[in-house]
C-alpha cells in the first residue's frame, strides 16, 4: 500500500487507495481511458493495457450490457449513476456481483470524463445466501426434533424466538411480539413458579434447566418442554443477555411414566416368590428344624441373607417408582426428629455391633417439632444410615449430628459423617442419578442398589429440603440435610 | 379345596383364621401359628373365608388381599358390615403397597385393620404382631 499509484493521477488517489473500490476513468463513451490498481485486482488483469482504450461494455455480462449502455449514455441528463446494480466479468469469465456510482468531472485538459466507482458485492451476496440457507436448515432441524431457541437480549428487554419457538407455544410469528411474560403466561399454572426460579437462578448463576408443562390453550392438551439456559455477561458480572433451548419432551415423560409403572407391577410380583423364599429359609434356620448340619444352616443363611436384600432392591424400586408417579402419600404431622432417628437406628444395632463401627449421637437441645410424613422421614434417616454403615470399614466412627440451620431460618440441619471410604472426586457429581455407584462402592459393598441417594433427593423436594456432601477418598463422607420445620406447600414431585 | 383345622393338641386358647390362596405362604404361616399354639381356620377365597369367619368367631383374621372368588378388601367391607365382624381385629398381610391402589387407602380409612407387607415381614413379626394386638 505504500508505493504510489502511478494510475491514478487526481487528487483523490490518497483517499482512494484506502477503500476496496475500484476506480475507472471513461470518456463520455464509455471508453476505458485511466484505471486504478483495485480495478486491475478485481478484474483479474496484470496491466492497465489490458482494459484502457476497450469499451467498459466489454467486462459487462451479456445481460446487463444494454443497461449499463445507456446509464453512461443517460449520465448527462441525470448527473450521475447511483447504486446501479449488474454483473461484471474479470478475466476468468467469473461473473462478479458488482454496484456502480458515477459522476461528470473535468479533466485537465477540459473534456468532460466519467469518474466510476466499482463496488464487488460477490463475497456478501454469497455470505448472505448462506447465512439464509443456514437459517432456513436450522428451522427445519428445529422443526423436526421440536426444539426452539430463544435470545433475550437483557438491556433492551427484547425477545426473539424462533419459529419452532412460537410453534411449541402455538403462537403465530407474525401476529405476536413476545416477552418474558409471554413465556410465563403459557406455562402450566402449578409450573409458573419453577420457571421463574429458572430465570432468575440463569440470571444469577449463568446457567439453568427447567422442565415445566405447557397447556395449548385451544383444547387443554399438555404438553412437557425442558428448557436449558445460558447467560452472558459485561466484565462487571452485569448480564447481557440470556439465551436458550425449548424441547419438547412430552413422548420421553410418556415412556418414562409406563416404565416406571411397569417397574411398579413388576416389584409386586416379585415380592410373591421373595416372601415365600424368606418365610421358609426362616422356619428352617428356627431352632425346631432338626437335622440340618451346620454347613447346611450356613448354606440357607445365605439364601436367605440373598432374598432379603433383593427385598430391600425391589422395596427401593417401589419407592422410587411412586415417588416417581406423584403418587407416595404424603401425611404431614408433629414429629420428633431425635425421636425418630432414634427409632430407625435401633434396627442397625446388631450391624453395628458386628462391626465395631462406634454411633455418635448429637442433638441440639429444645428443638422443635418438624411437621413431615413419618414414612418419608423414616426412609431419609433408613437410607442415610444404612449407606453410612455400609460404607464405613469395621472399627470407624459414624456421627449424627441434628440441629437447627445457623444459616437460614426455621430450617434443621441434619448431618452424617463417616470415616469411610469416601466418593472418588471425579464420580461426586454423579452421586445422586438413579442408580448410580461410585466404583469404590461397587466393590467394597455388596448389594447396595444405587437408589438411596436418588430416593432422599425425591424425598427433599417433596419437603423442601435440600441434601449436599463433603468427601474424601478413604478419610470420609459427611452428608448434610437442610429441612424446613414444616413444607412450604402442597408439594408434587417433578422427576429431573 | 377345604376348610380345616389344625390342631396341634394342646393350644393357647386364640383362634385364628387365616385367608390366604397360596399355598406356600399358606402352609408357612399355618405351621408357625401352629408351633405357636394358635388354633388355625384357613381359607383360600374371600367368601368362604367370610362364611368361615361368621359361623367361627375368630379371635383374630390374617387377610390376603389378591384372591380368587372375593378378594381381601370386599371381604372387609361385608365383615365390618356384621355385628361380630364390625370389631374383630384384621391384620392384612399382602405384598401390595396401600398407596399402590386407591381403593385400599379408601377401604382403610374406614374400615380399620392392621396392615402388613409380607416380604418385609418375617414369621416371628407376625407372630409377635398377633400377640399384641391380642393383647396376649
Amino acid at each position: 500500500m505504500t508505493d504510489t499509484p502511478q494510475l491514478l493521477e487526481s487528487s483523490l488517489q490518497k483517499i482512494v487507495i484506502l477503500f476496496p473500490e475500484a476506480v475507472l476513468i471513461l470518456d463520455t463513451n464509455g471508453i476505458i481511458l485511466r484505471v486504478d490498481k483495485q480495478t486491475l485486482k478485481m478484474f483479474g488483469r496484470e496491466s492497465e493495457n489490458e482494459l484502457i482504450g476497450k469499451s467498459c461494455l466489454e467486462f459487462i455480462a451479456e445481460q446487463d450490457k444494454l443497461t449499463v449502455d445507456e446509464a453512461i449514455k443517460n449520465i448527462f441528463n441525470e448527473g450521475s449513476i447511483v447504486g446501479l446494480q449488474c454483473n461484471a466479468v474479470n478475466k476468468n469469465g467469473d461473473f462478479l456481483r458488482v454496484t456502480v456510482n458515477g459522476s461528470i468531472i473535468s479533466s485537465e485538459q477540459g473534456t468532460k470524463e466519467i469518474i466510476t466507482v466499482v463496488h464487488d458485492i460477490t463475497p456478501h451476496l454469497s455470505e448472505l445466501e448462506q447465512a439464509k440457507e443456514e437459517k432456513r436448515q436450522l428451522a427445519e432441524a428445529q422443526q423436526i426434533a421440536h426444539f426452539g431457541s430463544w435470545e433475550w437480549d437483557i438491556s433492551s428487554d427484547s425477545f426473539r424466538w424462533t419459529d419452532e419457538m412460537y410453534r411449541l407455544f402455538t403462537l403465530s410469528p407474525h401476529d405476536s411480539t413476545v416477552n418474558q411474560e409471554t413465556l410465563i403466561e403459557h406455562v402450566h399454572a402449578d409450573d409458573k413458579e419453577k420457571v421463574k426460579n429458572f430465570i432468575s437462578q440463569s440470571l444469577g448463576e449463568g446457567s439453568a434447566k427447567v422442565d415445566f408443562r405447557f397447556v395449548v390453550p385451544q383444547n387443554g392438551t399438555v404438553h412437557w418442554y425442558h428448557s436449558k439456559s445460558k447467560t452472558f455477561y459485561n466484565t462487571n458480572h452485569e448480564p447481557l443477555r440470556m439465551v436458550g433451548t425449548v424441547h419438547d419432551v412430552t413422548h420421553e415423560k410418556e415412556l418414562d411414566q409406563v416404565k416406571t409403572q411397569f417397574l411398579s407391577v413388576a416389584s409386586h410380583q416379585m415380592r410373591g416368590p421373595l416372601t415365600t423364599i424368606n418365610w421358609n429359609a426362616e422356619m428352617l434356620l428356627q431352632s425346631q428344624a432338626d437335622g440340618l448340619s451346620e454347613m447346611q444352616k450356613k448354606y440357607i443363611q445365605e439364601l436367605y441373607n440373598a432374598s432379603k436384600r433383593t427385598v430391600h432392591l425391589t422395596n427401593d424400586i417401589l419407592t422410587v417408582s411412586e415417588l416417581e408417579l406423584g403418587r407416595m402419600p404424603f401425611k404431614p404431622e408433629k414429629l420428633s426428629l431425635p425421636k425418630i432417628a432414634k427409632r430407625v437406628l435401633e434396627d442397625y444395632d446388631h450391624k453395628l455391633a458386628d462391626n465395631k463401627i462406634n454411633f455418635k449421637e448429637v442433638y441440639s437441645g429444645d428443638l422443635p417439632e418438624i411437621v413431615t410424613d413419618l414414612f418419608l422421614l423414616k426412609t431419609v434417616f433408613n437410607e442415610l444410615i444404612s449407606n453410612a454403615i455400609n460404607y464405613t470399614p469395621p472399627e470407624g466412627t459414624i456421627t449424627m449430628t441434628i440441629s437447627t440451620d445457623p444459616t437460614r431460618t426455621n430450617t434443621f440441619l441434619i448431618a452424617i459423617a463417616d470415616t469411610g471410604y469416601g466418593i472418588p472426586k471425579d464420580e461426586q457429581e454423579k452421586i445422586f442419578s438413579k442408580m448410580y455407584r461410585a466404583t469404590n462402592a461397587k466393590t467394597k459393598v455388596m448389594g447396595g442398589t444405587g437408589l438411596g441417594l436418588y430416593i432422599i433427593k425425591l424425598i427433599l423436594q417433596l419437603n423442601g429440603g435440600e441434601i449436599w456432601f463433603t468427601s474424601e477418598e478413604n478419610k470420609g463422607t459427611t452428608f448434610n440435610i437442610s429441612i424446613p420445620f414444616a413444607p412450604k406447600t402442597e408439594a408434587t414431585i417433578v422427576i429431573p | 379345596m377345604s376348610d380345616y383345622t389344625r390342631d396341634m393338641g394342646e393350644t393357647n386358647g386364640r383362634k385364628i383364621l387365616v385367608i390366604e390362596d397360596e399355598p406356600p405362604m399358606l402352609d408357612a404361616i399355618v405351621d408357625t401359628l401352629s408351633q405357636n399354639k394358635f388354633t388355625v381356620l384357613t381359607s383360600e377365597n374371600g367368601k368362604d373365608g367370610l362364611d368361615l369367619a361368621l359361623r367361627e368367631h375368630p379371635d383374630l383374621i390374617l387377610l390376603d388381599i389378591f384372591m380368587p372368588k372375593m378378594d381381601g378388601l370386599s371381604m372387609l367391607e361385608q365383615l365390618r358390615n356384621d355385628a361380630w365382624g364390625h370389631d374383630v381385629p384384621v391384620i392384612i398381610l399382602t405384598n401390595l403397597n396401600p398407596e399402590a391402589d386407591k381403593t385400599i387407602k379408601s377401604i382403610l380409612e374406614h374400615k380399620p385393620a392392621y396392615y402388613l407387607i409380607k416380604s418385609n415381614v418375617t414369621l416371628e413379626a407376625i407372630i409377635s404382631k398377633i400377640k399384641e394386638v391380642l393383647k396376649m
